[in-house]
């Protein structure tokens, strides 16, 4: 009995890791809601995979237990004497072969829809977000849409509008990010939108996102914008290890409901930003 | 190249060395491989206790932490900084990585099992094997010392990615960063103590392969050889041609930090607050190509080795030939291949070409199928067997079923769209603790306690063994399954306090439950460590076959002399003759005589 | 470096090569992908850089790089290739005297390579073409311009933000050539050199020769860095003319990189290339002391392995830095 006894412990603890995941859903451990119109290729795809590595984890793991638990040790009996079996191996390897290309293929058309430069959307809302330790700046030009974004993208111009970690959208919109660092590598992580992206010293990056939901409100009255929701307060996080600070560049994500209502804080934040000091938060000059 | 001198051909015996000869600068392969066990052993103490301290932090990263907290500079507020956390998981991470997988796997059990399993007296050059144990000091000493430099050792992860690793001011100034207090002389002392242990390595790879391919014993074929040789052999190929692109990585970002070259500094240079660095002109994408063209191999340099060795046990202790031999090496060999064109999996999200992405993906996910070999003729194995439940078993068997669900977990990451969400959360802590920790950690035990009478001459207690294997194997799965589950919500990687995260308040009480589990996992060791040393004195006597194993470390005595085997043994059979219907015993050890009755094997 | 003995089964088992000679083989594998990793470096870096002038990668003449004296490099490391192997066939036939001196020839040849090698270094010292040093301006490039019909106003913008940027990164380069003109101030050149010097000097620091008089002066803007770099230049242009050695620091785009890669990839060459000078010079101990015999055939031939590779190394590396 003490020998069959080890099946049994492996496939307790086993069992328990593969409930904890059934279950966990269940509590709340798992994806937050998506908001983007990429994030279900994404859930879908992963959950395609959840559904193929379930599969062979409970196929892998219940053969491992059942011969355990059957053939422990029985006195003066002999194993059966096998060397290998062709046919298995076959079958062993054409299975999973097939299984892995459908999975790698099936990866290719959405990561080309998330990634692939020539296939972002023309943009409806263009900005420029530059990290630094230990936080985010974004640039909204004056208008949703300066005419060669990418130029507007490498050079400032005066009516810019800077803002420390807030990333203003509206619903709907094709949202074109051009990405950069000032100091270290980063990486802008939105998990509501499914979207992750380093920022490379040197480099401009190009991300793009369409938020299916709206979570913010401008309060001309009080001039701030307002969340809809308490619970869809959806925040930006720095998923690239950049020093000390890498834990608390946090950002907040604000979708208004309608460009309308977008334009009334741009304009807003306009008059704010020229009663502020310009220059504030431009790249600074050097004092050595 | 020094070649040993020590003894001439024909001669078995061996004159009495001192002390020192004998155990300090011992040139016989078997010393050389303890002296790897040992440290390494000790470094899994520093790197776990390492480990225990960012559990710590992560579990708690609100208030004083319980007890140790006053040990903190009251300036911190008696709780560990931000940056002090980002060296202890880089040096978690550095040390478990290069001062003990590899060394326990390709050092210690490479050493050790090599000569003696292909029957050869020892290694090709004995002096060399000496230096790349005594290379490994340099690199202890520097990397114990790097803690106490200004600025503490490297905190940039085990990763070390330009800018953050390698900003530096202007030369002259001192090794200050303005990235980070670590990437100061902490992160110089990073890249030395990593370039011995690369020429560590280097060398034993070199007299690795040098021995498997010249001294073989008469009539060991390649095709006879056990698995455990065979994956040292193929792990030894990767590392010879891994390894000296990882030296060039570091000597570039060294250069980049001592003499202001401008390899991963972009043009124009950056800006740190007010202060700019130099004119640049260089790529910081391009250590991230040169590390993991390393490192991806690397990965698989601390798999392989285990997997040979978990092969073996399980063929010894089910007492059945081992399933698929043939198929089982060439899984291995194509598991080396393709690890060398699948580094790009690390970058996804790095601002790599994305076209590229798309080709490593796809390379990547085909590394599951030897995999998938291996692991159904794991089973193949153990099923008809007649499984023998000793401690090292048991560990070998946890090997399978732990590197399922790491490898299965790899498979989300490989999958570039879904890498977008999961890259750089603790769902890749999860990944790599299942194949690091709980498949290579477990192979290595399993080792242990397999060949424990083989170099000691002692058997380790199974009683105490089993109550450790269980105590491990419950505690490691309550520490890092969770991680998986985080990961999914999204809780990002290298975290100091995940609690300014709204989207991540309700999975902090796993992290609680994680560091809990994390600390029994920690004083679960003792039982190990204790059960290691009282044996070593007052273990049981063990006989030279034990385990009534077939493979030829078995027939010499153990622990075995210096020179191995009173005369060269003859091979006459594979490694695998377990339950024979024709004979007697249930095993046939690779050089016994052929018995009457059964024809003796073609291959 | 001795033969390793061993039971003749055990030989039969493996290749019909000595031990040694297999190791020698594995390490040169070793070794090639270490170079390898060296020139693909290489290679991306450079291919990164923007291929149309002006800041493309720097030319031959602007880092002082001579090509004939790099072909001249070349030709001895092969010369001393082919001592090697004599020395190996006179051993071979057991006609020590004989190795001994190709091998002293083939000592003197590296360590001719390494005289070159070092004569070039030196050049480098003295233009103070060394990375870090080198000061460069790199303007956004043009395809990122703002589109004309936008008017001016951006054009203005990107004149602040260049100047800016330029400050930034081309400052540490600008008070390097500040101190360096002071000692010029200091010493005696040519009266004309010395003219363009001192007018640079007080371009730098307006307040500077003037106030040491006391006299008032109108402060005009110091120039930026991308100035200083093109004046700097000009100066030097002259002074290579007349064949005056000036220590002043260029300002060459990517100049930089190119010293780093320079730098980084013929000094691990010249290691390699002291390492089996080292050897050699072991030999040749072995000979005088009269106990270097046929048994050291192998050795030779080993030695002589590693020369090859070294060897071909530099016939790699020769074109991609002087050449292409
Ligand atoms: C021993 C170490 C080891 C091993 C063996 C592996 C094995 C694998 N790893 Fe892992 N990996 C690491 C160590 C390892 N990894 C480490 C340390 C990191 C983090 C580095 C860092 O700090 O950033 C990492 C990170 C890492 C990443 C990067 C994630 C990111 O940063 O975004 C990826 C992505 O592709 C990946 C993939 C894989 C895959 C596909 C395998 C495959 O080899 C797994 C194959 C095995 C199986 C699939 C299971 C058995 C097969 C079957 C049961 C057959 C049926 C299965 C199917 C049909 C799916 N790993
Ligand atoms: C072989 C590799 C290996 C091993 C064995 C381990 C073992 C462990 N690791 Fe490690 N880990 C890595 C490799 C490894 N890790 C890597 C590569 C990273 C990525 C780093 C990066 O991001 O750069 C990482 C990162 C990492 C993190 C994420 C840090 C972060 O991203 O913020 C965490 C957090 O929980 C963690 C925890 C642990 C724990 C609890 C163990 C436990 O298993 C340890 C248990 C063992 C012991 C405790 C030693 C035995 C102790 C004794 C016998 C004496 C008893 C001592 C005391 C009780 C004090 N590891
Ligand atoms: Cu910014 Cu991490
Ligand atoms: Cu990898």
């Amino acid at each position: 009995m003490q020998q069959k006894g080890w099946g049994i412990f492996f496939g307790v603890v086993l069992l328990a890791s593969f409930l904890s995941v059934a279950v966990s859903p269940l509590v709340g451990w798992w994806l937050p809601g998506n908001v983007s119109t990429f994030g279900p290729d994404v859930d879908y795809l992963y959950y395609v995979i959840l559904g193929f590595t379930t599969f062979f984890f409970v196929l892998t793991e219940a053969l491992l237990v059942w011969a355990m638990y059957r053939f422990a040790w029985r006195p003066n009996t002999k194993s059966q004497y096998v060397e290998g079996n062709h046919r298995l191996e076959l079958l062993w390897t054409i299975v999973p072969a097939g299984i892995l290309l459908y999975i790698a293929f099936a990866q290719v058309p959405a990561w080309e829809r998330i990634k692939y430069y020539k296939q972002m959307p023309n943009p409806d809302l263009v900005m420029q977000v530059t990290a630094r330790q230990w936080d985010w700046t974004m640039r909204y030009a004056d208008t949703p849409q300066p005419e060669n974004a990418r130029a507007w993208a490498e050079v400032p111009q005066i009516d810019d509008i800077y803002l420390p970690d807030e990333l203003h959208c509206w619903k709907g919109a094709n949202v074109r990010i051009f990405l950069k660092t000032q100091d270290v590598l980063h990486s802008l992580f939105l998990p509501q939108l499914r979207l992750k992206q380093d920022a490379l010293p040197g480099k401009t990056i190009p991300v793009w996102f369409n938020a299916t939901d709206s979570n913010t409100k401008f309060n001309e009255a009080t001039g701030k914008c307002e969340l809809t929701d308490k619970n869809k307060e959806w925040e930006i996080a720095c998923a690239e290890l950049c020093g000390g600070g890498h834990y608390r560049m946090r950002g907040l994500l604000y979708v208004h409901e309608s460009k309308e209502d977008y334009l009334k804080w741009l304009k807003h934040a306009q008059e704010a930003a020229r009663s502020r000091q310009p220059e504030k938060k431009a790249i600074p000059v050097a004092s050595k | 190249m020094s070649v040993s001198h020590s003894h001439p051909a024909g001669t078995h015996a061996h004159p009495e060395l001192g002390f020192l000869r004998k155990y300090i600068f011992s040139e016989d392969h078997k010393i050389i491989g303890i002296q790897f066990l040992f440290s390494g052993l000790i470094f899994f103490l520093i790197g776990g206790t390492l480990a225990l301290l960012v559990r710590l932090q992560v579990g708690f990263p609100q208030g004083t932490i319980p007890y140790i907290g006053r040990w903190f500079p009251v300036s911190w507020g008696e709780r560990m900084s931000p940056d002090f956390y980002a060296m202890i998981f880089s040096m978690h991470a550095t040390i478990m990585i290069f001062f003990v997988i590899i060394p326990l796997l390709t050092g210690a059990f490479g050493n050790f099992t090599i000569p003696l399993m292909i029957g050869a007296r020892d290694m090709a050059f004995p002096k060399l094997n000496m230096m790349s144990y005594w290379f490994m000091w340099p690199a202890f000493a520097v990397i114990l010392s790097s803690f106490f430099v200004e600025g503490g050792a490297g905190g940039s992860g085990w990763t070390s990615y330009p800018l953050l690793a390698s900003a530096t001011m202007p030369a002259g100034e001192g090794f200050h960063s303005p990235a980070s207090p670590h990437s100061g002389l902490g992160q110089v002392y990073w890249l030395v103590a990593l370039m011995f242990v690369g020429i560590s390595s280097m060398m034993g790879s070199i007299n690795y392969m040098t021995t498997i391919i010249n001294l073989r014993a008469p009539g060991m074929t390649m095709f006879r050889m056990p698995m455990t040789v065979w994956a040292m052999f193929i792990t030894a190929i990767l590392q010879s041609m891994a390894l000296p692109v990882l030296t060039v990585a570091l000597i570039l970002q060294l250069l980049d930090k001592t003499i202001n070259t401008t390899f991963f500094l972009p043009p124009g240079g950056m800006a740190f607050g007010n202060w700019h660095t130099g004119p640049g002109g260089g790529q910081t994408l391009l250590w991230q190509h040169l590390f993991w063209f390393y490192s991806h191999p690397a990965v698989y340099i601390m798999i392989l080795p285990a997997m040979g060795m978990v092969s073996d046990i399980i063929s010894t202790f089910a007492r059945k030939h081992l399933f698929g031999y043939k198929p089982m090496v060439l899984a291995i060999a194509g598991i080396a291949g393709l690890g060398f064109i699948v580094w790009g999996h690390h970058m996804f999200q790095s601002g790599m070409d994305p076209r590229l992405g798309t080709g490593f993906m796809i390379a990547t996910i085909m590394i599951a199928l030897p995999s998938a070999v291996k692991t159904f003729n794991w089973l193949g194995t153990i099923w008809g067997a007649n499984i023998q439940y000793t401690t090292a078993m048991l560990n070998a068997l946890a090997f399978v079923a732990m590197f399922v669900i790491g490898g299965l977990s790899g498979i989300f990451m490989a999958a570039t769209p879904v890498d977008v969400y999961f890259h750089d959360t603790y769902f890749i802590v999860g990944h790599i603790h299942y194949v690091l920790f709980m498949s290579s950690i477990f192979g290595i035990f399993g080792g242990i306690y397999y060949w424990f009478p083989k170099m000691f001459g002692r058997l380790m207690n199974e009683k105490w063994g089993k109550v450790h294997f269980a105590l491990t194997f419950l505690f490691s799965n309550c520490t890092f399954f969770p991680m998986h589950i985080i990961g999914i919500a999204g809780h990002p990687r290298r975290y100091y306090d995940s609690t300014l995260y709204r989207f991540l308040d309700n999975v902090q009480p796993l992290n609680q439950f994680m560091t809990i589990s994390a600390i029994l996992l920690g004083l679960a060791q003792i039982i190990f460590l204790v059960n290691f040393f009282w044996s070593l004195f007052r273990g049981a006597k063990a006989g030279a076959n034990p385990w009534h194993s077939n493979t030829l470390e078995w027939t010499a005595p153990s622990p075995p002399p210096h020179g191995n085997f009173e005369h060269t043994p003859i091979v006459r059979r594979g490694p695998y003759e377990y339950g024979n219907p024709d004979i007697e015993e249930d095993y046939l050890p690779q050089a016994a005589p052929q018995p009457s009755g059964i024809p003796a094997p073609a291959h | 470096m001795t033969q390793v003995v061993y039971d003749k089964p055990q030989e039969h088992m493996g290749l019909p090569l000595p031990t040694p000679k297999v190791a020698m083989w594995l390490f040169l594998v070793t070794e090639i992908m270490f170079f390898t990793a060296l020139i693909g470096t290489y290679i991306i870096l450079r291919h990164g850089t923007p291929s149309q002038s002006p800041f493309k990668w720097p030319l031959p003449h602007q880092v002082h790089l001579i090509e004939w004296i790099g072909a001249l490099n070349t030709f001895v490391l092969i010369c001393s290739s082919f001592t090697v192997v004599l020395a190996h066939h006179a051993a071979v036939k057991g006609d020590m005297k004989k190795v001994t001196m190709n091998i002293a020839i083939t000592l003197a040849l590296g360590a001719i390579f390494l005289g070159i090698k070092a004569y070039e270094y030196n050049a480098k010292f003295q233009h103070d073409i060394l990375p870090g040093h080198i000061g460069e301006s790199l303007p956004y490039p043009e395809k990122n311009l703002p589109s004309p019909e936008k008017g001016g106003s951006d054009k203005t913008i990107l004149a602040i933000e260049r100047e800016k940027h330029d400050h930034a990164t081309g400052m540490q380069y600008f008070h390097r050539v500040l101190v360096q003109l002071e000692e010029i101030k200091k010493g005696s050149i040519d009266p004309e050199l010395k003219k363009d010097c001192d007018a640079l000097y007080d371009q730098m620091n307006p307040s500077g020769a003037a106030a040491a008089e006391g006299k008032a002066v109108a402060f005009h803007r110091p120039s930026s860095p991308a100035e200083v770099g093109e004046k700097v230049n000009e100066i030097l242009e002259k002074a290579e003319k007349k064949g005056v050695a000036l220590h002043l620091t260029p300002a060459i785009p990517f100049g930089n990189l190119w010293a780093s890669c320079y730098f980084a990839m013929t000094g691990f060459h010249a290691l390699h290339v002291f390492g089996g000078i080292v050897v050699f010079a072991i030999i040749l101990l072995l000979a005088a002391v009269g106990r270097l015999g046929p048994q050291h055939a192998t050795m030779l031939e080993l030695t002589g392995l590693y020369w090859h590779f070294v060897d071909i190394v530099w016939i790699f590396l020769f074109p991609l830095l002087y050449l292409v």
